[in-house]
């Protein structure tokens, strides 16, 4: 690209969004570099209406965008082919519509989790999504990569709770899907489509979300066992009690003190509520936080894996999350690497943070997990330095029909205007 | 559209029936007009003849089916047990039916995962009663249950009285096989809770028929609650019941159900169940809560000093099962009850913010008068999930195009409000023209553009859910049929 149709198109993108909303060097670029690929042009657009300019502008073009929020999960998939424009949507972050008593809420692609979260503290509600660094993490990132913490165990994962969504299409159409009640069943669940999608089909420029009732008092019941068939036996003592926490979550010994296997349970409710999940828990309870202590356990465990070159994200029936976790450490052992895996290991979904090895090691590794498991399993490698991307599959394989999956993806972003060569796809 | 007479029809359906009964067996075919004829409706008011009704028992033969009405460019048009309200499975373009009554088995149980893998002519309370000794269940629960199908549910994206804490069908699917338009045979997910690459089980799920047809289909299973408590809260006016309702999830509650009947329907109700129900007041509140025995006695407590807050006049709570099934008999049979009082109903399905209930009930009492046709109110409070039955006699075609016009009052009011045309029943035929009251032309051309992705020369159940442009009105009235009976919500 010569150094005048940059300019070019600088200028033609300005007269989209206005001059001090393009920028087209370090540092009014900023720091967003993906696997070593720089865009050539940022954009910030205001309105719904020019992110459908610019998108049209870029489908007509043959140029490849990049949608961006917070720049949290970025680093996700496969090296960028190139980026022609990154589109930052941190100015579309109006609250569209939030009366408390309605339990849901609007909002911009680009109003953070931090900010929500407070905004539904006062109130006493809460939108599940427990993820690290919320204070940058955006709503329409968040539904991008699908995010979730250690709450999906029971409010589930984003799909299970997104009403209604903006968007527009690659090729800068604008529309919406669902709606803004908790109950709707008119037209098309285009929502389903886009959250997890990883930015391949549209860019999401709101979402309406049910909400949930905040528990007056929670407190979490660390349980520690020394190995992990007494941590897996315990998961299935408290998933077939009657208690229904709000997480259970599996920790190994790296992830939490070193030398249990930690099956920590957090419950909401009033005192006697709170005592029965004492009595039911029993002697597994080795710990009991509250306020502070539970607050910055949960923090931690979001936490997690942050500084690890290579982090999994698997997903598998959950009758077999303990001989997954049994597997992943067997293979790491063998390429003399060090594992920490944790999750919500009642409904399948665990997490492995890998440390210690050289590239090939990885490669074998991952190859190996993979053929550990189901058909219908994923295994995502969600982390890993650039140089190794070429030598695995970042994505892996899915169960669902891969023709259906691009026929989808045709008629949303027909050009491969959207994340170019970065999706499973 | 195709003629469907018998003697008179074409060659095409003459060989595909042929081959079908060669394939699938002779009873597993049907052709006669007297047989046809009951296959003509749901439980909706639109109509139309199939040329052919087909009973597969396995995915093969659908397969089969699927690509012979390809060959002939038939329309395709998949049934579950009919007991929709849209029109979802009327074969409005001729064509097949493809009736799942015989593809009706458990394929497994896997209690381990909380899974279970099914055919999708299974019936709600079939799958509820297999479950039943392992305390699992599948949460969606349509009022239709005990005859309504797994794959209805699956198609419609289903709802009930319980979605308010469980969710609806969606949430409890975590994968399908999938015979497409094309005939070819797929797979969408499974059993783990999510896989990488687009939801296309989530997206699958209230697609109408449109996009394929579900052949096997796993579903989460839930736990069944330790403990239940059935609330009936009395009310003096609608507004305070409506009140009640935002109060109570206000107090950080949410109960498994919160279903609310107006007057004239529990009036009604009364005299058909004898369900307890006081007659002189103006609504109730049916309040159930599910959970750890202190938490729904807690929130039970709290329920009631809600209630009385707001004016209650009475709270009673069921003091066994036989009371609490005594109290839901009320409501699942309301519907049907109304059949005392009306030679006919229409029953909408709009859904509203829930701090706008009070607001629209008013809305729908004005149009009711308005209009000189009596509305009953029975509906899914707590989600904001109206079900206003508009009682009228379908004899008469002055009180069709009134009820119809009602109807279309109500849905913008409720839109306005942010709301929606519906809720559970799903657009199909019924509310099909209604979907630019909430969407733009670009939102249904994406969605047609998706639709066009999987069924491009839209075989799979033709002209529905997007509008088709027609002179509405006299098309619809003449298609309306004269029964509707133990019709559900």
């Amino acid at each position: 690209m010569t150094v005048a149709t940059t300019n070019a198109r600088t200028s033609e993108l300005a007269a989209l969004v206005g001059d001090k909303h393009v920028a087209e060097s370090p540092p009014a670029l900023g720091n967003v570099t993906i696997d070593g690929a720089t865009p050539a042009v940022a954009v910030t657009p205001g309105l719904v209406e020019e992110v459908a300019a610019i998108l049209a502008y870029a489908n007509e073009r043959d140029l490849v965008v990049v949608p961006a929020g917070g720049f949290v999960h970025q680093e996700i998939g496969r090296t960028p082919e190139r980026i022609d424009i990154v589109l930052h949507l941190e100015r579309l972050s109006a609250v569209e519509h939030y009366d408390p008593g309605d339990l849901t809420i609007g909002v911009g692609a680009g109003a953070t989790i931090g900010e929500i979260d407070s905004m539904l503290r006062d109130q006493r509600q809460l939108l599940p999504i427990d993820i690290a660094h919320s204070d940058r993490a955006t709503i329409g990132g968040a539904m991008s990569v699908a995010a979730h913490g250690p709450l999906k165990h029971f409010y589930g994962g984003i799909r299970e709770f997104c009403l209604g969504v903006r968007y527009v299409t690659a090729d800068g159409k604008v529309a919406k899907a669902g709606a803004r009640v908790v109950k709707n069943v008119a037209g098309f669940d285009v929502m389903k489509l886009l959250i997890g999608s990883y930015g391949s089909l549209a860019v999401i420029t709101s979402a309406s979300f049910k909400l949930f009732p905040a528990p007056p008092v929670t407190r979490t019941f660390v349980c520690q066992f020394t190995t992990l068939d007494e941590a897996v036996a315990f998961r299935d003592h408290v998933v077939n009690s009657p208690l229904s926490p709000m997480c259970l979550e599996m920790l190994s010994p790296r992830a939490y003190d070193r030398s249990s296997w930690t099956i920590a349970v957090r419950a909401g409710g009033s005192e006697r509520v709170l005592a029965r999940y004492a009595s039911e828990l029993d002697s597994g309870v080795t710990k009991t936080l509250e306020a502070f202590e539970e607050q910055k356990f949960w923090t931690n465990v979001q936490q997690l894996g942050q500084d690890s070159p290579v982090l999994i994200s698997v997903s598998v029936p959950p009758s077999i999350a303990g001989k997954t976790i049994t597997e992943a450490q067997r293979l790491a052992a063998e390429q003399q690497l060090n594992i920490t895996c944790w999750g919500r290991v009642a409904i399948g979904s665990l997490l492995f943070a890998f440390d210690g090895g050289m590239a090939e090691s990885y490669v074998t590794l991952i190859d190996a997990l993979r053929r550990t498991l189901p058909r219908d399993a994923s295994a995502v490698v969600t982390r890993c330095p650039a140089a190794l991307k070429s030598a695995i599959k970042v994505w892996g394989t899915s169960p669902t029909h891969l023709d259906s999956m691009i026929a989808a993806k045709n008629a949303l972003n027909p050009k491969d205007t959207l994340n170019r060569g970065r999706f499973l796809l | 559209m195709l003629e469907s007479n018998y003697s008179g029809r074409p060659m095409s359906i003459q060989t595909v029936s042929k081959r079908l009964r060669q394939l699938l067996g002779r009873d597993a075919v049907l052709d006669r007009p007297e047989d046809l004829m009951l296959y003509e409706y749901d439980g909706g008011l639109a109509k139309g003849t199939p040329e052919l009704v087909v009973f597969p028992q396995t995915t093969e033969h659908v397969v089969a089916i699927v690509k012979s009405a390809n060959e002939f460019k038939l329309p395709i048009v998949p049934r579950g047990a009919g007991t929709g309200l849209s029109g979802g499975c009327v074969p409005r373009r001729g064509g097949i039916v493809i009736a799942f009554s015989r593809m009706n088995k458990i394929l497994e149980i896997d209690t381990a995962n909380r899974r279970a893998v099914v055919q999708p002519g299974v019936v709600n309370t079939e799958l509820s009663a297999a479950l039943a000794k392992h305390k699992l269940f599948f949460a969606p629960d349509p009022s239709s249950g005990r005859a309504s199908t797994i794959g209805g549910n699956v198609a419609e994206n289903s709802g009930g009285p319980h979605t308010l804490a469980y969710g609806v069908t969606v949430n409890h699917v975590t994968g399908l096989e999938v015979v497409l338009p094309s005939g070819e045979l797929v797979q969408f997910g499974g059993k783990a809770g999510d896989c990488v690459g687009y939801d296309l089980t989530g997206f699958f799920c209230g697609s109408e028929g449109l996009i394929g047809i579900a052949t096997t289909i796993t579903v989460k299973l839930s736990r069944v609650a330790e403990s239940v408590a059935t609330l009936l809260g009395i009310f003096n006016t609608v507004d305070d019941a409506a009140n009640t309702v935002t109060a109570i999830t206000s107090e950080g509650i949410t109960p498994a159900a919160l279903e609310m009947l107006d007057g004239l329907t529990l009036r009604t109700v009364e005299e058909a169940t004898h369900a307890g129900y006081p007659m002189d007041s103006a609504a109730v509140l049916l309040i159930e809560l599910e959970g750890l025995r202190e938490a729904t006695e807690e929130q039970a407590e709290a329920v009631a000093k809600v209630c009385f807050r707001n004016s209650a006049r009475e709270v009673r709570r069921a003091k066994d099962d036989a009371e609490r099934m005594l109290l839901w008999k009320g409501r699942k049979t309301a519907f049907g009850a109304l059949g005392r009082i009306t030679p006919s109903y229409y029953s909408q399905d709009c859904v509203v913010p829930r701090t706008k209930i009070a607001e629209v009930l008013r809305l729908i009492d004005g149009v009711s008068k308005k209009y000189g046709q009596r509305v009953a109110n029975i509906f899914h409070a707590g989600d904001g999930n109206l079900h206003p039955a508009i009682l009228f006699d379908l004899r008469d075609p002055e009180q069709l195009q009134r009820v119809l016009e009602m109807s279309r009052e109500i849905l913008t009011h409720c839109v306005s409000l942010g709301g929606t045309i519906t809720g559970e029943h799903g657009v199909g035929i019924e509310k099909q023209e209604l979907m630019s009251l909430m969407y733009t032309a670009n939102d249904m051309e994406i969605m047609q553009r998706l639709r066009d992705a999987f069924n491009p020369e839209g075989l799979m159940n033709p002209d529905k859910l997007f509008p088709i442009r027609r002179g509405c009105g006299e098309a619809r009235i003449s298609s309306v049929r004269p029964v509707l009976a133990e019709v559900t919500a």
